[in-house]
């Protein structure tokens, strides 16, 4: 017990415990308040008297009660065992169980698992159907290419260039190293060349030179067409600063 | 943690007023082997269902005849009350002992069967003749008889209120703590019902001349 004192009950207190204080149910620390304040009253002391038969009487009633019907036992079971069948039987109710059942580590440790499969399942679900996607992306690309294709070979069809160095047969040809004058306009060098048949095939270098081609029929004499190509251009100074035979 | 390990450590906790104070080290022992009971209920053990069907069938039909004042009725709650615990055994929290919480199940169910039947009043308790065997008991059997008699008189002309706060008290040894729990009503609301109890029962007695 501790040192300290006890409080001390005031009697209308003491008095509404008294019946547990009779029926000794009153923790201890209480008992001995109540023992206490009963030591020094009188009034308490005949309530005491009174409710201890009160207490023996109530006793006495229940001794003579009747006991409950010996097959109540076997009524609670099978009433349980319908409710457990009819539970089984239940998803749901399966499921609130799962989820009324205190998690142990066993079972976190398989949730996460389960968590963790799914996880990854629906990962690769994902990035297969990504790489679909992405699939499906390059079919259409490829087939957009190949329809350029188609179309520029259909261009091509159509379409011939006929001018160009790309033309030019170079194996019969004749080559020319041309400089223009620097005030020469491009009309003028275009007037000079349609004059000549000739193409510039190259050019200019930093020296300003052109390399002009000119065709060459088939049973012409090569020099021949230089020698006049050439007289043609330096005939004209005021346009041709510089022109001569290519040798490679 | 398995639920039978759960309502242990609830039971482990500060609830119960015997773990703060360690009184009572009997009465703990024992409700310690109760919830071990209740905690293989939960886990659908049916052999520990009827250790605890043993433990608690008298006295809960003990409360509910003097509640219900029929024992057809008073089996079939008690068939009820029973069922219930099976079916609740993982709820149980361990906010109070196992028989604060039975019997607060067996009250909320005898209340509920006296709405259906739609009697407040009690009924006289059907005549019992069975001897009684109480070595301890002062009275002789002519006496006993007579004061059962006054008192079963004396006793139905009390509320069911009264009279439930009576029997839990003196008989089933609940503090006043606990049957507020049972009954569900504050602990002051426990201590006026038993004042107007004692008081009405000594007016009665005196009338009958005891």
């Amino acid at each position: 017990m501790s040192n300290v004192r006890e409080r001390e009950l005031t009697h209308e207190a003491a008095a509404e415990l008294l019946a547990w204080y009779v029926s000794e149910s009153l923790p201890e620390s209480e008992a001995s308040q109540v023992k206490t304040h009963v030591a020094g009253c009188a009034e308490c002391q005949q309530e005491i008297a009174s409710l201890t038969a009160l207490k023996n009487t109530v006793h006495l009633t229940n001794e003579a009660l009747p006991e409950p019907a010996a097959d109540g036992l076997d009524r609670v079971l099978k009433r349980i065992t319908a409710y457990e069948e009819a539970q089984a039987k239940s998803f749901l109710s399966k499921l609130r169980r799962l989820f009324a059942i205190p998690w142990s580590f066993p079972k976190v440790a398989f949730a996460g698992q389960i968590a963790i499969w799914l996880l990854l399942l629906g990962t690769v679900i994902l990035t297969l159907q990504r790489a679909r996607y992405y699939e499906s992306l390059a079919m259409q690309e490829r087939a957009r290419a190949e329809q350029s294709e188609k179309q520029l070979a259909e261009a091509q069809r159509q379409y011939t260039v006929l001018t160009g160095p790309n033309q030019i047969d170079v194996t019969n040809s004749a080559r020319l190293n041309v400089v223009f004058q620097e005030k020469t306009t491009e009309k003028e060098i275009r007037l000079l060349l349609t004059a000549l048949n000739g193409t510039i095939i190259s050019g200019p270098s930093p020296q300003r030179f052109y390399v002009v081609a000119l065709p060459v029929a088939q049973g012409t004499d090569r020099q021949q067409v230089l020698r006049v190509a050439l007289e043609q251009l330096q005939s004209q100074p005021q346009f041709i600063f510089f022109a001569a035979e290519k040798t490679d | 943690m398995s639920s039978n390990e759960q309502i242990i450590r609830h039971a482990g906790g500060n609830a119960f007023p015997w773990s703060v104070t360690a009184e009572m080290p009997e009465q703990r022992a024992q409700d310690m082997d109760e919830i071990s009971l209740l905690a293989r209920i939960a886990d659908k053990d049916q052999d520990a269902f009827k250790q605890l069907y043993a433990l608690y069938r008298k006295r809960l039909f003990a409360y509910l005849l003097k509640v219900l004042s029929q024992p057809e009725t008073a089996e079939e709650v008690l068939d009820d009350v029973m069922f219930e615990v099976w079916r609740q055994a993982t709820r149980f929290q361990g906010n109070s002992t196992l028989a604060t919480w039975i019997f607060g199940i067996a009250h909320h169910k005898a209340m509920n069967a006296l709405r259906q039947r739609g009697k407040h009043k009690a009924v006289e308790l059907e005549a019992v003749d069975e001897p009684l065997t109480s070595p301890d008991n002062p009275y002789t059997e002519a006496e006993k008889s007579h004061l059962r008699e006054k008192m079963k008189t004396a006793l139905a002309q009390l509320s069911q209120d009264h009279r439930a706060v009576l029997e839990l008290t003196f008989y089933h040894g609940f503090s006043y703590v606990e049957i507020a729990e049972i009954v569900r009503c504050p602990v002051n609301t426990v201590k006026t019902r038993m004042f107007h109890a004692k008081r009405q029962l000594q007016v009665w007695l005196h009338k009958m001349g005891l």
